[in-house]
């Protein structure tokens, strides 16, 4: 989600809020990476949340973070093919 | 515009003050500016406006003074959450239902099928387009959906992005690899697609929402991830 207000609003099962500009949750365009990372976490909170309407904020700065770097060290980047 | 107020120090009018303010902060609308444009929208007040200047202004001094622009990233970060909240209180927001569904994880994600949905107003060329103003109906997409057959009708945000890579709304080419890296057990073949721009969700409520899960529910998907604009 874009708003942590509407995730704590609507309150869905599990709600993962991205600090990104509008139309991008997952990231920039082409920028493979950073959506891995994104939905790494989300794939993550899925497997751990444990009660109903919890929201998961994600600290990462657009454009700033080293995606790649983020990938590898948790071993997350067999991938890029 | 006739009335004299203490707009400045001269015969300036309030609504001049204002346009002036507003131009001050006239600004491209790109992805820098996604969450701060509005405040060059008529909304603003003077005192809000000159705020945000003033704060622009003291902290672009004091962080050259300084060599350290990190009050600066705060300050803007703040009023990004201002908008935010101004976003919030003017928008039609759903009640959520009574209380938060649940559905415990049974399994490991390596096992799941997982399905896509986006309110992001994709379709697929050749499919009937969303009305762009009000829209509670939803489209299917196919698993293998292509850069080039992405279409997107959408009246309440900036899809550029979405045009170029579908990924950063609808990441079906990233789910695929991770289905090949066996992370998720399958991507399910169709995805789901609405038009988040629904003034009345009570048809999206009674109808399209329902109909969705329960297709999803007959198909065995394990895991919905929904991403929105």
């Amino acid at each position: 989600m874009m708003f942590k207000r509407y995730a704590d609003e609507l309150s869905p099962p599990r709600s993962v809020v991205t600090r990104f500009p509008f139309g991008r949750p997952l990231g920039e365009p082409s920028k493979p990476d950073q959506h891995r990372v994104i939905i790494d976490d989300a794939l993550r909170f899925l497997a751990e949340a444990r009660e109903p309407g919890q929201v998961l904020e994600l600290p990462y700065l657009w454009r700033r973070e080293d995606f790649a770097a983020i990938l590898d060290a948790r071993g997350a980047r067999q991938l890029a093919e | 515009m006739t009335q004299q107020q203490h707009g400045g120090d001269d015969d300036t009018t309030e609504a001049e003050v204002l346009k002036a303010l507003r131009e001050a902060l006239k600004n491209p609308e790109s992805t820098a500016f996604s969450r701060l444009k509005y405040m060059a929208r008529p909304a603003r007040t003077r005192k809000e406006l000159t705020e945000f200047i003033n704060g622009l202004f003291i902290n672009a001094a004091t962080g050259k003074d300084a060599g350290d622009y990190r009050g600066m990233e705060r300050f803007l970060l703040e009023w990004e959450d201002r908008m935010e909240a101004m976003l919030f209180a003017n928008a039609p927001v759903p009640k959520g239902l009574a209380s938060t569904p649940w559905a415990p994880v049974n399994k490991p994600v390596s096992g799941m099928r997982v399905a896509l949905l986006n309110t992001g107003g994709i379709y697929v060329d050749g499919d009937i387009p969303f009305e762009p103003r009000a829209d509670s109906s939803f489209r299917e997409l196919p698993r293998t959906l292509r850069q080039d057959q992405v279409r997107v009708s959408h009246g309440g945000y900036d899809y550029l992005g979405v045009l170029e890579d579908v990924n950063c709304v609808l990441p079906v080419e990233r789910f695929r690899e991770l289905e090949r890296q066996g992370v998720i057990g399958v991507l399910h073949e169709t995805m789901y697609s609405f038009m988040g721009l629904i003034p009345d969700p009570a048809q999206l409520s009674a109808e399209a929402a329902p109909e969705v899960a329960r297709r999803l529910k007959a198909a065995g998907v394990d895991a919905a991830f929904l991403a929105s604009t």
